[in-house]
């Protein structure tokens, strides 16, 4: 009992890390069409600006938080402007911009290698790593931490997406591009948001997750790997599929590390296995878009 | 008539070239010239792959690596004889490109990059938990040069076979490119719904390309076995992966020539560039990569096409 | 026909590169030319992190020699490569070394990089040292006479933890990361326990990049071992584990690998170390730790460890070998290296020393690691010095 309440702890705070990673995709994919794989650099350079801010300069730690997450999203805007806007409006196709950001994941990683160093660097935790009793288990202060963080995130994201006025200019792009323009929606505007959300998104992922591991200048591809395939398991296109597609990636890797028997070295290629599985069975993943054909 | 005999004359220089160099190469330089070659193998079929057909596929190396520890598992742990091994490496390495190919074909674009993904990944981690079969992640190795026909594959003679190879692959992939089914796989990639109204069967044009140039992988990884009778699994990881895209891209995309340009160019910038500025390579590398994607959509060769054009303009045919 | 053409002029460009650097190839070395050695290490990937630190005593050590008026008469020069931690690579950037003509090659980078490029120093006849690595499989799988292992081996280190924690242990967890190093530590760990009748009651593997390692701890916990052994070397996963081991009030005793030396760990996860039993070969009350310490700390101002010490004690042992050949002669120094018996070097426990025996490409010595506990968030000195003492 103690420990699936455990394992529930553990997947609700893996799949929270994972469906922001995911979502940080689908906040650049749905307006612009852009699959954007520099999201786990994202995530890296925000783990270091938090190192910066909270280790070296001391800041407290929701101002230090913010003024990480702002930098990484000022350069995911940046990087929208000399990057991908250029291509855009030469009208290249959309691979090119896709690809660019692939070569903008080099870039990044050897930038933060280069700032930061090689080394493992240590980013303080909001609320320390205490644990709050609740009868049968003790849940880790961060793992809860983790999970609010990244509920509220997930949730603020749906709502602006589907309630606001502005969410509905994202989903107009996403819907058709040219009727969206001529509606009146500023293009640049929202593809520069979507770009700086994207980067503040993918840079919570990686401030949350920092204070358990570490920074470092490789953690980028494995949380965009699981971010991606998150994203694919849950559905791309809504934000329901993010949460979805993160849980049950992470209830699947988790259960299989648990109680699957076989050597965990093996069981490690266990989930790898079965996204090929899925991807066979139900190519558009577990919740179908909406507003594509 | 004489466009094909310039051809014919291009073949056979750019064969006596590489026999030459073959055969007067030694030491590092050897060892460069053969894992380019073997590296420039792979990026013809990739650009095959992915600039003539745009399947995003990030298997081309897990194929390599597949023919490699096929090859090497069957001819010293099971003792077959060496083309005995290479004909049953082929064999299951276009099994196992047909058994990923297949389903993948039901898969758009970025699905397949992911399918193809979580199967290299899988790859990796089955041949570093492989135990003694497989040789851990210290792979496989201290096994001797193979001998075929009386002479050993090793110094001169490997690399005259690897050079085949290359010019086979890059002859080959040439040909399919100019015939209907390089035309057909560019109908493919650019919209699929026209081509199939043109009468191309879609599902069948992707399967064949991907079988194919993933056994050729395969087939590449065969002889890479023997470059350093080293057979390692990280050499086969995702990062590998992605230089091989950028050197396709870097090169030209949907252009042979392109694809041979951007392996040289990538494959020798660490060897020199790594004296000139230590670390930054990668740095230095990354930027020209985004500035090259950028500004020069049609790569490396786009704009030799460009500077040939200026420089003496050829008369209308 | 433009393809077949710029094929064509791309080869011949390399033609030429190549027929220059034929000529450039015989080298004359001049009366007092320097001894060129060759490092290998990973400036860019997963290595850098330990590569780096060890040419911090490359460094080091060469100026040494060099300001006490180098060996032979000559200067020290070191040439430096980058194999960015991939195999092939390693080969590749051994065989130029060998054209550059280097007497020695050092490999810091990974060792599966180092196993491949002993197939270049095999080939070439060139002596070639690892100062560091503990992969027992370093020297057993090819028979390279040209090659040395200086570090201590994994199988080394499991014994001495296993006579170190005596009787203790009937039910041991062992843990470790997917990384090369990871793996074959690993392997070696579980050899050694299985053939000290030790049992294996749940053994772990943490993937690359894992975001939380709950799971696997929650299989050691069921298993209920008596202790925790800990095989894994990749920064951030050895962090989780500790916050996790913690969080989750785990007792058992943790006693891990000479990965656990590096204190980057007491940044990383301060306090939730104490406790914990380590390997070192780095034995602070040694004349010769002491004199490095202060050579290292002159220069970098912090306190030095263990990698920074292999890397000096991989250029001074190069350099005696170098001094008994007499000649900067690869074959001579080869066989210097067979000839060293020994030497006392920076790493290895006190009152033990270094030698390659005649058929033995093996430097460290067997009873050569200690023992140490992390005590207030701190590495104490050695507990334990059993396996040299007996």
């Amino acid at each position: 009992m103690t420990d699936l309440l455990e394992l529930a702890v553990s997947i609700l705070e893996a799949g929270g890390i994972y469906a922001l990673m995911a979502l940080a995709y689908l906040v650049v994919l749905r307006p612009t069409g852009i699959i954007n794989f520099a999201v786990g650099e994202w995530a890296t350079l925000a783990s270091f600006f938090s190192v910066a801010t909270l280790g070296w300069w001391n800041l407290p730690y929701i101002p230090g938080a913010v003024l990480a997450l702002a930098g990484v999203a000022a350069i995911g805007a940046l990087t929208e402007q000399a990057t991908v806007r250029p291509m855009i409006e030469r009208g290249a196709p959309i691979l090119t911009p896709i690809l660019i950001l692939l070569g903008m994941v080099v870039v990044y990683r050897e930038a933060a290698a280069l700032g930061f160093g090689t080394q493992n660097l240590r980013v303080p935790p909001p609320l320390g790593f205490g644990r709050i009793d609740l009868g049968p288990i003790a849940i880790p202060m961060q793992s809860a931490v983790v999970i609010a963080v990244s509920g509220i995130m997930l949730a603020g994201t749906w709502a602006f997406f589907e309630r606001t006025i502005w969410g509905k200019a994202f989903q107009a792009v996403a819907i058709d591009r040219v009727a969206a323009g001529l509606m009146g929606i500023n293009l640049r505007l929202v593809a520069a948001f979507s770009f700086a959300g994207g980067a503040a998104i993918a840079g919570t992922a990686g401030v949350l997750q920092a204070p358990l591991t570490s920074a470092h200048y490789l953690m980028g591809l494995p949380l965009a790997i699981k971010g991606f395939s998150a994203l694919v398991i849950g559905g791309v296109g809504r934000v329901e599929g993010c949460i979805l597609g993160g849980l049950v990636l992470a209830a699947c890797e988790r259960l299989v590390m648990r109680y699957a028997p076989i050597p965990s070295g093996f069981a490690i290629g266990v989930p790898l296995l079965l996204m090929i599985l899925f991807l066979l069975v139900r190519p558009t993943g577990l919740i179908g878009a909406r507003g594509r054909t | 008539m004489n466009a094909k005999l310039a051809a014919a004359i291009g073949w056979l220089a750019g064969a006596a070239i590489l026999a030459a160099l073959s055969l007067t190469l030694t030491g590092y330089h050897a060892d460069l010239f053969r894992k380019l070659l073997l590296t420039a193998t792979l990026a013809v079929g990739y650009n095959f792959q992915f600039g003539f057909a745009g399947q995003i596929a990030f298997s081309h190396y897990a194929f390599y690596g597949i023919g490699a520890y096929a090859i090497t598992i069957l001819s010293t742990r099971f003792g077959l004889a060496l083309p005995v091994a290479a004909l049953a490496t082929i064999g299951l390495s276009a099994l196992l490109a047909l058994m990923v190919a297949i389903p993948a074909n039901r898969l758009e674009g970025f699905y397949i990059a992911l399918a193809t993904l979580a199967f290299a990944q899988l790859f990796v981690v089955v041949m570093v938990q492989g135990g003694d079969f497989t040789g851990g992640p210290d792979g496989l190795f201290g096994f001797d040069a193979p001998t075929i026909f009386g002479a050993r594959l090793a110094g001169a003679n490997f690399m005259l076979v690897v050079s085949a190879l290359f010019l086979a692959n890059l002859a080959l992939f040439a040909a399919l490119g100019r015939s209907w089914f390089g035309r057909a796989c560019r109908a493919v990639r650019d919209d699929p719904e026209a081509a199939a109204a043109m009468g191309v069967d879609v599902a069948r044009t992707r399967i064949a390309v991907f079988t194919l140039t993933s056994s050729l992988a395969a087939v590449a990884g065969m002889a890479y076995a023997f470059a350093d009778n080293f057979v390692n699994p990280f050499v086969f990881g995702i990062d590998a992966m992605f230089v091989l895209l950028f050197m396709v891209l870097i090169g030209g995309a949907g252009r042979h020539a392109g694809a041979v340009v951007g392996c040289v160019f990538l494959f020798m910038l660490p060897e020199y560039l790594g004296d000139l500025v230590g670390r930054f390579h990668l740095l230095a590398y990354g930027i020209l990569m985004v500035v090259v994607m950028m500004f020069l959509p049609n790569g490396i060769i786009g704009l030799w096409d460009r500077l040939a054009k200026r420089l003496r303009p050829e008369p209308a045919r | 026909m433009t393809k077949t053409r710029l094929t064509r002029r791309a080869l011949l460009a390399g033609t030429a590169a190549a027929a220059t650097a034929a000529t450039l190839k015989a080298p004359a070395i001049a009366q007092n030319a320097p001894i060129k050695i060759g490092v290998i290490t990973d400036r860019v990937a997963n290595s850098a992190m330990w590569a780096t630190l060890m040419g911090e005593g490359v460094e080091l050590a060469t100026k040494q020699v060099n300001d006490a008026g180098g060996v032979l008469g000559r200067r020290i020069e070191l040439a430096w490569e980058d194999d960015q931690d991939r195999p092939d690579v390693s080969a590749t950037r051994a065989r130029k070394l060998i054209g550059d003509g280097v007497v020695m090659i050092l490999s810091l980078s990974s060792s599966t990089a180092a196993q491949q490029a002993q197939t270049a120093t095999l080939e070439g006849k060139v002596p070639h040292m690892s100062p560091s690595h503990s992969a027992d499989t370093l020297t057993t799988r090819l028979n390279n006479p040209y090659f040395f292992q200086m570090g201590p081996l994994a199988s080394f280190q499991i014994r001495t933890l296993m006579a170190y924690a005596g009787t203790r242990f009937r039910r041991v967890a062992l843990l470790t990361d997917n990384s090369a190093l990871g793996t074959v530590n690993a392997t070696s760990f579980r050899q050694g326990l299985q053939q000290g009748n030790i049992q294996i009651v749940a053994d772990e593997t943490f993937e690359r990049g894992v975001t939380d390692v709950t799971p696997a701890l929650q299989r050691v916990r069921a298993a209920n071992p008596e202790g925790i052994f800990h095989a894994g070397i990749l920064g951030a996963e050895m962090a989780l584990f500790f916050r996790t081991y913690h969080q989750m009030g785990l007792r058992q005793p943790v006693l891990g690998s000479f990965n656990l030396s590096i204190p980057t760990y007491l940044d990383l996860v301060p306090g939730l170390l104490e406790g914990v039993q380590f390997i070192d070969v780095y034995d602070d009350v040694k004349p010769e730790v002491v004199d490095f310490a202060n050579r290292y700390k002159a220069v970098h101002n912090k306190d030095p460890f263990s990698l920074p010490a292999y890397g000096y004690d991989g250029i001074m042992l190069t350099v005696d070998a170098l001094r008994r050949a007499g000649a900067p002669d690869r074959e001579k120094l080869r066989d210097a290296m067979h000839a060293t018996r020994n030497y006392t070097a920076v790493i290895g426990a006190r009152g033990t020393t270094i030698g390659f025996a005649p058929d033995r490409r093996i430097g460290f010595p067997e009873n050569g690691c200690v023992v140490r506990t992390i005590a207030n968030n701190k590495h104490g000195h050695a507990v334990w010095r059993g396996l040299a003492a007996s």
